[in-house]
């Protein structure tokens, strides 16, 4: 017989969730003061949001182990809200586990209840409220299984207080009996391939003038990297990302092009908008990465291979569909197109080229000086000279989120962390720390802004606390820059809400919390420091941004990404309206 | 615009947790498509709660919703069936 705490703990650590991001409430005490005899490794984050944060983060780098947030009922449930959002909109692995008030008082509007399971119903991949303390190694292995398994997610654990000192006999049932006697609606596994529709796709491939292949975050919780490189190289086709797929592949392969979309790479969404056929692997075709569905579709071919089947035609009606594992989908269609071409092209389509010429002309114009001090794009060359290919990098949302994606390259796939999908301001940092934890050995930097960091940024006490080495480059020019720049291009200079005056002044911030900080003068000053950072120190890099500095190209939200849309300078938004 | 009227037949396993949980879950979903939801019947039929649900809407969307639904975990099965406007006592407003 064990105790429920113990149980959990247990099942915990059979089923590899060893590293916990919480915080204590009345409504798990009853679990934290099992811990010491756990080898579970609990860290105290400063607000739940960064629990939730670091936890999805984790996921994101271990892809098959997620990363676990402990909160209590109430105001710590509802704190993790964000967090979980943002890691379904992402299909990040990732396990809360919330303290509920006893089963006497629920529903009763007891101390701190909330009903947690059905808040977060439509952000969670799947929920549970525990009603039975004995099934406990069911629910974690449930949890574990379908967090990780298929399209990736998070998995909330509600669990009555008054569980954790009822005893029961521990019994961890087998994989099949979770999935027969528990969750028999659940198929961890995506359906084979349609051959006759890779046999379809692959025609359409081989045949088209200007194939593109468009990568996702899929890719990489896929492992497809390799598969879709060895398409292209096939092919001779260039490769353009979502934000979310810029993880995926390397942006040192001859054939990626980059990011597409809102303020993608202008090569990238020259040739994403050009192509005949394209190739979606593992994207929900977000409006912002296309812009306008109908203007989009338009001239195209769309082949969209994706694990979940309500994702195919969602925005876009395919030409053909194909349900199932990228990885294994993307090779099968490599072999029919390799047979059909009787062996791989030699050159590179044209569309490359145009494409390289067109961006030729709009980086002319987008790299011109301009504003005060050290511009965005050669601090963010310097962090990638810096920093080893297989360190990490995490964002916040916002300018410097844009900036990153523009000009940080990432060399290794995994290696770029952001929040694409619910656009979360504060997640960088947290994030920052949940990646430190999953992958000690490597240099990891958080990409930030001065509104973004701020968010949650108490969390700067983890680091001293724990001596979890990560560094942070704050953008830091005194305002909610994209917020100031939409208001600048498209809703008539009228700047509201926009100015964060009275900022701290963040070095002196970080050295409060035992942490060094610098505010680099120089590029020679900022080398110095980010190489600081790739050598494993923890730092706070305040990087002082004109914020005149508009983040370019754009393409203004709702106009497709055609050429004749890209923004290269502020002039070129006159007159428009969103 | 070719709205007709769509039963969907929703089987949810009940045995964890009552299958409450599982019919909120769906209504999530239901609640944010593009259809117009008419009515809902549920059964106990055991380990399974037996939903059925009538909505209209463009026949894309209705696919659409119904492998929203499909993916949930606690669903065992779907069907949806379209009903003939002559055979139902309500009427499809475009």
């Amino acid at each position: 017989m064990m105790y429920v705490a113990d149980a959990l703990l247990k099942a915990m650590e059979e089923v590899g969730l060893k590293d916990v991001f919480g915080i204590p409430g009345s409504a798990n005490l009853g679990l934290y003061e099992k811990i010491p005899d756990h080898d579970v490794n609990v860290i105290l984050m400063r607000h739940e949001q960064g629990a939730a944060h670091a936890a999805d983060a984790y996921g994101r780098v271990k892809r098959k182990v997620p990363g676990v947030a402990f909160a209590t009922s109430g105001p710590g449930a509802t704190n993790l809200v964000t967090g979980i959002a943002t890691a379904y909109m992402d299909s990040a692995p990732m396990i809360a586990i919330t303290g509920q008030v006893p089963t006497t008082v629920m529903g009763r509007d007891a101390f701190q209840e909330t009903d947690v399971v059905g808040v977060t119903m439509p952000i969670t991949k799947h929920n549970f409220l525990v009603r039975k303390p004995e099934q406990i190694p069911w629910f974690v292995k449930a949890a574990k299984i379908i967090a990780v398994t298929h399209r990736p997610g998070p998995v909330l654990l509600d669990i009555p207080r008054n569980f954790w000192n009822v005893e029961i006999e521990y019994y961890m049932p087998s994989d099949e009996e979770i999935l027969k006697a528990f969750i028999p609606g659940y198929t961890p596994n995506p359906p084979p391939p349609d051959m006759q529709k890779v046999a379809m796709a692959a025609k359409l491939l081989a045949e088209a003038e200007s194939p593109v292949i468009l990568v996702g975050g899929g890719v990489w919780w896929s492992g497809a990297t390799q598969e879709v490189l060895n398409l292209a190289e096939i092919l001779m086709a260039p490769v353009v990302t979502t934000l979310m797929g810029k993880t995926a592949v390397p942006a040192d392969h001859p054939l990626v092009l980059g990011h597409a979309g809102m303020h993608g790479r202008p090569e990238a969404n020259y040739a994403l908008y050009h192509a005949d056929v394209v190739l979606a692997v593992g994207t929900r075709f977000s409006d912002r990465t296309v812009g306008n569905f109908e203007e989009f579709k338009k001239g195209k071919k769309i082949i969209h291979i994706d694990i979940d089947a309500s994702e195919i035609g969602k925005n876009i009606e395919p030409e053909v569909g194909i349900v199932g594992d990228a990885k294994e989908i993307v090779r099968l269609i490599g072999e029919r197109v390799l047979e059909i071409l009787k062996g791989p092209r030699k050159d590179e389509l044209p569309i490359i080229k145009k494409a390289k010429e067109f961006a030729e002309y709009a980086w002319n114009e987008l790299l011109k000086e301009r504003g005060r001090g050290l511009k965005p794009w050669k601090v963010l060359k310097i962090v990638r000279e810096e920093l080893p290919k297989h360190a990490i990098v995490t964002t916040g949302v916002g300018g410097h989120q844009m900036w990153a994606a523009l000009h940080y390259k990432v060399l290794e796939a995994g290696t770029y962390i952001t929040s694409g999908g619910l656009g979360t301001m504060g997640f960088g940092f947290p994030a920052a720390i949940g990646a430190k934890v999953a992958a000690p050995e490597r240099p990891v930097l958080d990409i930030d802004g001065d509104g973004s960091f701020l968010m949650t940024s108490q969390n700067l006490a983890v680091l001293t606390q724990y001596n979890i080495n990560v560094g942070v480059l704050i953008f830091d020019n005194g305002s909610l820059q994209l917020i100031r720049q939409w208001q600048d291009l498209f809703f008539g200079k009228r700047r509201v809400g926009e100015n964060l005056a009275y900022l701290p002044d963040f070095v002196k911030m970080a050295e409060s919390f035992g942490v060094a900080g610098v505010r680099p003068e120089s590029y020679e000053e900022m080398r110095e420091a980010i190489r600081r950072i790739a050598n494993g120190e923890s730092l706070i890099i305040d990087y002082i941004v004109d914020p005149d500095i508009m983040v370019m190209p754009m393409v203004p939200p709702g106009k497709v990404i055609a050429p004749e849309n890209i923004i290269l300078t502020p002039e070129q938004a006159k007159g428009i309206r969103v | 615009m070719n709205v007709k009227l769509y039963q969907i037949k929703v089987s949810i396993y009940a045995a964890v947790d009552g299958g409450l949980d599982g019919l909120v879950r769906s209504m999530h979903v239901i609640r944010k498509a593009p259809v117009i939801f008419h009515e809902m019947a549920v059964v106990d039929a055991g380990v399974t709660k037996e939903v059925s649900l009538t909505v209209s809407g463009e026949e894309r969307d209705v696919r659409w919703l119904v492998k929203k639904i499909e993916k949930l975990v606690d669903v065992l099965e779907v069907s949806v069936n379209e009903i003939p406007e002559e055979v139902s006592r309500i009427k499809v407003v475009v």
